[in-house]
Order: structure tokens, then C-alpha cells, then sequence
């Protein structure tokens, strides 16, 4: 598991994309999952073993919190959505991470 | 408020975590059917949207796994699930479970005791406030060290302003009298100056404690015996007890805590005063010093050194180069037992190691076992860590019972400890078991058990966890390094054992040769007991008067064969020694001959103990104080000075050299017998004079050789005792062979102590060599099988069985003799008239190892003997 290359590009920044994904409206877990895999066209796909566990430590930080609902066609489903801290966390890693990317760009692009 | 969100959420996990697993399996469930749906409706058919779904998802197993590892409650749910899982394993192997925590519980048990004794007489301080600040304040001169006179302790004391406060105290070594109303009763006791519980810091319960401006005699009493006497009143003070023969106004009651250093219970402690001396000498009072706390031992010692003899300069005209010394007092009480105790706590460390690489050794053997059980578990998708975390958890609940029980061993074997040598260990009585001891034998036992669960740990092949799985738990090559770390272990155990064994046969063939030793007297039948009188009440005639009425009473009783009195008694109560000056040697200043033990014994002493006068006469009636001087020497003496020639008619002169002094005349010559240090200590050069001839004597030890029980005459004794002064009790009363016996008790514990740690120390050897080889033999059976196939008979099986046994207590016996070197050299000083490198020992330990390895291996080489080719090569 840990040679996979998509475990390493999400190092860090899987928090903010799920903050992110919840950020437009409450969602379940498997939802949670496909919004990341379309936002970024498949590149990033979730596996259950990181995303749950992922989801959890999020809840143990009180930036989401879940509940179980029951959806459009009667089935139970745990959803989740951003608390206020949530929100002001997501803020905070958007700045820092466009500083760094912008940051990694700037090297990147440097003629040696 | 996101940190209170955050709680309830860890709360959940913590408090239910049944529910929230629950959830998890729900959430997963749904995550996988949402999935499998999408599939579906992108065209798939259920069959392969359920597969591909399911490779996407990943494995919901190892998903919830990772989502409770995350959770805060899920350590302590998993520890207690892990404990769970270990002590149902060790209730289905009660026979494993019972060899790891019994081989625990003894190599932990004997290392509590001996820290106990450790932590109790040399860590623990001293107990009074602040009782680093103590010291012993000894003079020095070059290598001479004594106590100090009446003179330096006076000038010390003045001189101590603002470097250290000091105290003084002497006790005799036979209590003090304490007139009662049905006879005198005989309490432990001390003389202190008024000064000495202030340095102490313990201050009396009742009364104003000693006072420094008075020449009336006073007395601080102990708690218990304000209680026994007075009955706690507080009219006590100002009441008077008799001691010795003299009034003494009790001055104060102190509490349980107080007594001088290295002494507990005793019961008085009377006003000590030293008067303004005219000269320097003698030096008998024992000071203790309180540093102030800003100064060191060295500034105090140079400090005191530089006034004192200033003062002594000024007040005596004495110049000198002594100097003062300081040693921290807790040291000073320990003494030389430190060596011992230490030696005693590193081998008992090493038979702890032992059961340490026996245990570990086992559950290398069951983990061998449980392979099958933990690659279902990790093929279930329990992770490393889990997998790790049990097998720890295993080791450590193993240890603690281990522990548990080991405190229950050490608890019986300091009991035992304390029943035996009261009076050998310097601050026995403060050895106690209290939190660091529980909390010492605990941590052993934890740490013991994950050292012990570590090495199964180390060898699961983490690598090639997944081929490891498909097998079942069996590798070739895993078993090869299995092999050989319990082989490393098992000659380890061997190799320290042998070393053990070898101290201990040592040390117990050393307290043999003690005990075959001929003391030089005959000590069957002979009873003693110290008779002291009052140093004020009777004048120098009539004391001797009245101990010639004693012995001529006592010799009158039935059943007594012979008595006599003397200064000081074989194997080792004689502490005092003189200078002497010999005619004809340059005898015209002080010291040339020598010093030599120094007896005054009454005529008799000699026949009653059986010591032979070799040459010339004993002392006599008719050797009376105002006869010429006589002296008697032993033979050691004799060889001291006269080689070759006779002593008798020899003259010399005792003490400082003083020239119209009266010669003493040499008469006889009697065999050694030890005075210091027992027989241990060996036989010294010794002069006896006649006790008529010695004007100072007040307290004697009497000897009564009897024809019968020596026991039953200590009432007729007593009554006869009592008869001549109401006021004289009977002290330490005790026949010579008790005595004897008790002079070598240290040398025969300690090789009771080692025999026992030897002999435990060899069953955990035996015990790792049988694993090893059962095991080896189990691992072998289809090699075997073969050979026996292939027509190899019963006795080859066996022999090479044997002989891979054999390698194994070979490699450990060459290291273990080498080891033994080491740990007997360190012995050395603890052994009498045994070498430390005795080749004797060293073939014949070796020599039992050898036997006990090849018994040991035996059993289950005849297993491998009955191994049947046809049943085996089936099943395989």
C-alpha cells in the first residue's frame, strides 16, 4: 500500500480535500469519494481504508460532524458536513496551500 | 467549541466502542453498494460490478481496522482484548504457563529480597532530617584513624561555630543495668552528650532533654519504656531511675525514631559530660557532625583541623600533624558489608537473566506453536503493530505474575534472611518492603517479560509476512534463525550458570573449611556470660574481691567443673590491644617491639577453655597484685621475638616505654587462639596477664565448664550473682559453641545464600538445555524419520541427539569458565583458605554441567530413538 504514488500526493492535503468536498453541501462517505474523484478527474480516488479513517480523525478534531439520515429512496446513510471551526480550518490550509504550491511552481519553473 | 465536538466524538469511540464499530460495518457496507450500484448503472454486470467494486473499495477489514486504530479508546480496548487473548492462551498451556512464571517468579523473587537489602542498607538515607549533612569526624594520622578524646571533642565543639554542629556518644557493648523492682534487668543503651539529639534533629516528646551546665546524672528514655515504667505519665520527668548502681534524673522521652547512629530500640540514653581533661588521651568518644548546609566535608576538614589544633596547641602544648577527618556517617555504618551485598545483588541479577533467556526461550518454542495462530490473524488483516502488541502483551502479563509471585518468594526468603543473621547486617532493621521495592520487583517483572517477549518478535519474518501467511507459519528459513537464537540463549544460560555454580561451591567449601577449623580451645560444655559492676561503688580491691568470691561460689555449685574470668573470650570478643617494649631491644623510647592482643585472665582460664600451656606454668594463686609481675604469651608471639630460643624468663614492659616501670616476666607459653575477627581473622600474636595483676577491671566474661547441661545452670548462676550484689545482672549469657557457631554464621549464610541461587540457576539451565533439544528433536522428526528409513539404528539416533546437545553446553561451559574466572576473582576476599581459581571446583562444576546437559538432552533423544519412519513419513 504504502508504494502506491496517489497515498503520497494526498499526504497532507487529504484534510483539506475533504473539507473541501464538504464544503458545498453534507454528503456520505462514498459521495465524499466520488466528488473527489470527479473534482479532479479521477486522479485522486479514495480508497475506504483512507478515507474513513481520514473522516473520523476530521470528527475527532470537531471540524465535521456526521449523522445518520435517511435518503431520497429510504436508505440509511452516515452524512457528513463542515462545523464552523471546519470552515475556518479549510480557509486557513486553502491559504497555506496555494502559498506552497505557488511557492513549488515558482521553483519548478526556475530556469537552472 | 470544535474541541467539545471533538470529545464527545472520542467519548463515543471510547465508551461504545461496540456501537461504533457497528456504524463502521454500516457505513462500509454502504459505501461497497454504492459502488457495486454505480457500476451497474454504468452497464456492468452485477456479477463483475460486485468484483471491480470490491478491488476499488479496497478490503473492509482492513478499512475498519484502520479507522479504530485511529480511535483514543482503541489502546485500551485493544490492551485489554490482548490481556484477554494472553490469559486465555496461558490457561490452555497451564504446564508452559507454570515453567515461565515459576522460572520469573525465582529469578525475580531473589532479586527483590537482595534489592531490598540493597535499597534498605545502602540507599536509603539515614533515618534522620537531612541525614546526608551527617558525618563521622575521626582524627587522622597518616593511615590511623580514631575516635576522639574528651579534649578534641571540647575544642571541636568550640570550635564549630558556623562550619557544623557535633555530637558525641559511646555505648557499651553489654547494655547498662537498670534496677527494677524484682532485680536488675539489662537495656540497650548509649552515653550521648547534651548536644546530640539537636544534631540529630530529633527533639524529646516530653521534658527539657539534656543540659549541658550540670555534673548530676540524667537520662532521656525511650517511648516504650516511659510506657513500661511510667505509664506514659508526664510526672516521669523529674523522677529518677537506678543505672548502674546510681540515681539518674530522667530528663526527657524521646520518640520511636530516635536512637544512635546504626543502633534501633534501645531504651536509655544517659548524660554525657566530658570534664576538662588534663591530658589528651583516651580517645573513646564517637562525634558526629551536622555540616551547616552551605559548607562542604573538605572547607569543614580544613576548617576544624586548623582551629582544633590551635585551641589543643594552646591548651596542652601538643604539636602534631593530625588532622581531622570527615566520612559521611551512613558510609561509616555500612562499612565493609557494601562489597558483599553488591557482589550478592550482581550474581542474583545474573540468575535472573538466566530465567530471563529460559522464559524467552519457551515462547520461542510456543511461538513456533502459535505461528498457525497468528497467520490466520494476519491473513484476517491484523496489522504488524497489532501482531506485535500481542505478542508483547503476552510477555508483560506473563511478567507481571511473575512479578507478583517473585514478591511473594522475596518476602519468605527475607523473612528467612531475617531470622538468621539479625546482628550480620548493618541496618537490618530499616530493610522493609515498601513502594520502591514493590514498585522494583513490578518493573522486573514487566521488563523481563517484554524482553522475554521481544525475541519471539523479533524473528516473525515481517519481510515475508504474506508468503509466511500461504504457509502456514512455516518457513525454512525462519526456523534457521529460530535455531539459532534459542542455541545463543541456551549457551548463555549455561555459560552464566556454570559461573554461578562455581562461586557458590566457593563459597560453601570456604565456610566448610571455617567450620573444620580447630579454634585452639575446647568449647564443649563451656558456659559464659559478662558480670559488670559498678565503676564508683567498688574501689580496685574490691573488685577484685569480688570476683574471686563469684568464681569460688560458682565453682562451689553441683555440676561445675571449672571457672574462670577474663578480660576477653575466643573466637572474637577481645578488643584490646597494647604496645609493649622487650628487654634488650633499643628500649629507650616508646613502641619498639610491637602491639599484640592483651588478656588479663584469673589462674583458672586456661584449664576450663582446654587451651594447652605448651611451656613453663599458668598463672596461679600465688600471682597476687603485689607479687612480681607475670605474663603468659602465645605461640605466635613467640615467633614474633624468639625464633628458636625459649620466651620463658624473657622481661618486657606494657604500654607507653617508662623507664622506672616494673619488668613483667614471661612464664609460659600457651597455643593460639583467635581473639579478632574470629577464626576468619586467624591467630595473633597475644599476652596474657594474671587478672589479680590488673587493677581496672570492673566488667569480665566468666566461663563455667560444666558437667552436664550448660543451660541449666544459668538459674543457680544468677542466684548466686545476686547473692553477692543485688544489683548485677547476668549479661549476654551464651555457650562457647553458640558463640563459636555464631562467629562463622556470615561465611555459612552466605554459602547457603549462593548454593541456593547455584542450584536454581542449574534447574533453569536444565530446564532450557530439555527445550531446546524437545524442540530440536520435534523439528528433526522427518530428517529422522528418513535416517531410521534408510536403516540408521536406535543407538545412532540417540547419539546424535546427544551430540548436538553436547555442542551446545560445550560452547557455554568454555565461556562459562572464562566467566567464572571474573566473578571468582571479585570473591576472593570473602573466601577462607580456598582459592578462587581451586581447579578442583572449577573440573568438578564443569564436570556436573556436562552431566546435567547430557540428562537433560537425554529424554528426548530417546524420543528421537522412538520415532517410527512408517508414521511419520505418512503424516508429512
Amino acid at each position: 500500500m504504502s508504494d502506491d504514488p496517489q497515498q503520497d500526493v494526498l499526504k497532507g492535503t487529504l484534510d483539506m480535500l475533504i473539507l473541501k468536498a464538504l464544503d458545498l453541501a453534507p454528503m456520505h462517505g462514498w459521495g465524499i469519494g466520488e466528488r473527489i474523484a470527479q473534482l479532479s478527474r479521477d486522479v485522486f480516488q479514495l480508497q475506504t481504508g483512507t478515507l474513513y479513517p481520514a473522516l473520523h480523525r476530521l470528527m475527532r478534531q470537531g471540524w465535521i460532524q456526521s449523522e445518520w439520515r435517511t435518503t431520497e429512496n429510504g436508505r440509511r446513510a452516515r452524512y457528513y458536513w463542515l462545523t464552523a471551526s471546519g470552515r475556518r480550518q479549510l480557509e486557513a490550509e486553502r491559504v497555506s496551500w496555494e502559498r506552497a504550491s505557488l511557492a513549488v511552481r515558482r521553483i519548478m519553473n526556475a530556469d537552472a | 467549541m470544535s474541541w467539545i465536538q471533538g470529545m464527545a466524538q472520542r467519548a463515543r469511540e471510547l465508551l461504545r466502542p461496540h456501537a461504533s464499530e457497528l456504524e463502521i460495518d454500516e457505513e462500509l457496507r454502504d459505501h461497497f453498494e454504492r459502488e457495486v450500484e454505480r457500476r451497474i448503472r454504468a452497464g456492468a454486470a452485477p456479477d463483475a460490478a460486485r468484483r471491480e467494486a470490491r478491488l476499488h473499495t479496497g478490503g473492509h477489514q482492513s478499512a475498519k481496522e484502520a479507522v479504530r486504530d485511529g480511535w483514543t479508546g482503541r489502546l485500551l480496548a485493544d490492551v485489554l482484548s490482548d490481556v484477554r487473548t494472553a490469559v486465555r492462551g496461558m490457561r490452555r498451556e497451564p504446564g508452559f504457563t507454570a515453567a515461565v512464571v515459576l522460572s520469573l517468579g525465582l529469578g525475580i523473587g531473589g532479586t527483590t529480597a537482595i534489592f531490598s537489602v540493597v535499597y534498605g542498607v545502602l540507599l536509603r538515607p539515614l533515618p534522620y532530617p537531612d541525614s546526608d549533612r551527617l558525618h563521622l569526624v575521626e582524627i587522622w594520622w597518616n593511615d590511623f584513624s580514631a575516635s576522639l578524646s574528651p579534649a578534641d571533642f571540647l575544642a571541636l565543639r568550640e570550635s564549630g561555630a558556623g562550619v557544623a554542629d557535633v555530637g558525641g556518644f559511646t555505648f557499651p557493648d553489654a547494655g547498662f543495668a537498670l534496677r527494677g523492682d524484682d532485680g536488675p534487668e539489662v537495656v540497650d543503651g548509649a552515653t550521648i552528650t547534651a548536644e546530640l539529639p539537636r544534631v540529630l534533629q530529633i527533639a524529646p516528646l516530653v521534658g527539657p532533654g539534656l543540659s549541658v551546665a550540670t555534673t548530676a546524672c540524667e537520662v532521656l528514655i525511650s517511648d516504650r519504656l516511659w510506657q513500661r515504667r511510667f505509664g506514659r505519665k508526664p510526672d516521669a520527668v523529674g523522677r529518677s531511675l537506678v543505672i548502674e548502681g546510681e540515681p539518674c534524673a530522667v530528663v526527657g522521652v524521646m520518640p520511636e525514631s530516635f536512637d544512635i547512629p546504626g543502633r534501633y530500640g534501645s531504651s536509655i540514653w544517659i548524660g554525657l559530660r566530658p570534664g576538662e581533661p588534663k591530658r589528651r588521651g583516651p580517645f573513646f568518644i564517637n562525634t558526629i557532625a551536622r555540616l551547616r548546609p552551605s559548607v562542604t566535608p573538605r572547607q569543614a576538614e580544613a576548617a576544624l583541623t586548623t582551629r582544633v589544633v590551635a585551641i589543643l596547641r594552646d591548651r596542652y602544648g601538643i604539636r602534631n600533624e593530625w588532622r581531622y577527618g570527615l566520612r559521611p556517617e551512613k558510609d561509616v555504618l555500612v562499612g565493609n558489608m557494601r562489597e558483599t551485598i553488591w557482589l550478592t545483588f550482581g550474581v542474583v541479577a545474573l540468575v535472573l537473566c538466566i530465567a530471563v533467556a529460559n522464559v524467552a526461550n519457551l515462547l520461542i518454542a510456543r511461538g513456533a506453536v502459535r505461528s498457525r495462530e497468528l497467520a490466520v490473524r494476519a491473513s484476517l488483516g491484523a496489522g504488524r503493530g497489532r501482531l506485535a502488541r500481542q505478542l508483547l502483551t503476552d510477555g508483560v502479563v506473563l511478567g507481571v505474575i511473575g512479578g507478583a509471585i517473585g514478591l511473594g518468594i522475596a518476602v519468605a526468603t527475607l523473612e528467612v534472611v531475617r531470622a538468621n543473621l539479625p546482628a550480620l547486617l548493618p541496618r537490618m532493621a530499616e530493610v522493609r518492603f515498601d513502594l520502591p521495592v514493590v514498585a522494583f520487583a513490578l518493573a522486573l517483572g514487566i521488563a523481563a517479560g517484554l524482553a522475554a517477549g521481544l525475541f519471539p518478535l523479533a524473528r516473525l519474518p515481517w519481510a515475508q509476512l504474506g508468503q509466511w501467511v500461504r504457509e502456514g507459519g512455516r518457513t525454512s528459513g525462519e526456523s534457521v534463525r529460530l535455531g539459532r537464537l534459542r542455541r545463543f540463549l541456551v549457551i548463555a544460560e549455561v555459560a552464566l550458570t556454570l559461573a554461578v555454580v562455581c562461586g557458590a561451591t566457593l563459597l560453601v567449601k570456604s565456610a566448610l573449611r571455617l567450620q573444620a577449623q580447630d579454634p585452639g580451645f575446647a568449647p564443649h560444655g563451656v558456659l559464659s556470660f559478662r558480670v559488670g559492676i559498678s565503676e564508683t561503688a567498688y574501689t580496685n580491691e574490691r573488685a577484685h574481691l569480688f570476683f574471686e568470691t563469684l568464681e569460688d561460689r560458682l565453682r562451689a555449685l553441683p555440676g561445675v567443673r571449672s571457672v574462670a574470668y577474663a578480660l576477653g573470650l575466643p573466637p572474637n570478643m577481645l578488643d584490646v590491644s597494647n604496645n609493649y617494649t622487650l628487654e634488650g631491644e633499643t628500649g629507650d623510647s616508646a613502641g619498639h617491639g610491637g602491639v599484640a592482643e592483651w588478656n588479663a585472665v584469673s589462674p583458672g582460664y586456661f584449664a576450663t577453655l582446654g587451651i594447652p600451656v605448651l611451656e613453663g606454668r599458668s598463672f596461679s594463686l600465688a600471682d597476687t597484685a603485689t607479687a612480681p609481675q607475670v605474663a603468659l604469651v602465645n605461640q605466635s608471639f613467640v615467633r614474633r621475638h624468639f625464633r628458636g630460643q625459649s620466651a620463658i624468663g624473657k622481661r618486657l614492659k606494657g604500654g607507653d616505654w617508662d623507664p622506672k616501670a616494673p619488668w613483667t616476666t614471661i612464664v609460659g607459653v600457651v597455643t593460639d587462639v583467635p581473639y579478632t575477627g574470629g577464626i576468619w581473622g586467624g591467630n595473633h600474636p597475644t599476652f596474657y596477664e594474671p587478672s589479680a595483676q590488673n587493677r581496672w577491671l570492673r566488667s569480665v566474661l566468666v566461663v563455667v565448664k560444666t558437667a552436664g547441661d550448660p543451660a541449666q545452670l544459668v538459674g543457680p548462676i544468677r542466684r548466686e550473682t545476686s547473692a553477692l550484689d543485688a544489683g548485677v545482672p547476668l549479661r549476654d549469657v551464651a555457650t562457647m559453641t553458640e558463640r563459636l557457631d555464631r562467629s562463622a554464621s556470615l561465611p555459612r549464610f552466605r554459602g547457603l545464600l549462593f548454593s541456593l541461587l547455584g542450584g536454581l540457576a542449574l534447574v533453569l539451565a536444565a530446564t532450557g538445555i530439555y527445550g531446546v533439544m524437545a524442540y530440536h528433536v520435534n523439528q528433526r522428526r522427518r530428517e529422522t524419520a528418513i535416517r531410521r528409513a534408510l536403516g540408521a539404528r536406535s543407538a545412532q539416533v540417540v547419539r546424535a541427539t546427544l551430540e548436538s546437545g553436547m555442542r551446545l553446553a560445550g560452547a557455554g561451559i568454555v565461556i562459562g569458565v572464562l566467566g567464572a574466572l571474573v566473578l571468582t576473582r571479585s570473591l576472593s576476599a570473602l573466601l577462607y583458605k580456598v582459592d578462587p581459581f581451586d581447579p578442583a571446583v572449577l573440573a568438578g562444576v564443569t564436570a556436573l554441567l556436562a552431566l546435567v546437559a547430557m540428562l537433560a538432552s537425554l529424554v528426548p533423544a530417546m524420543r528421537a530413538a522412538r520415532v517410527d519412519p512408517a508414521v511419520i513419513l505418512r503424516d508429512e
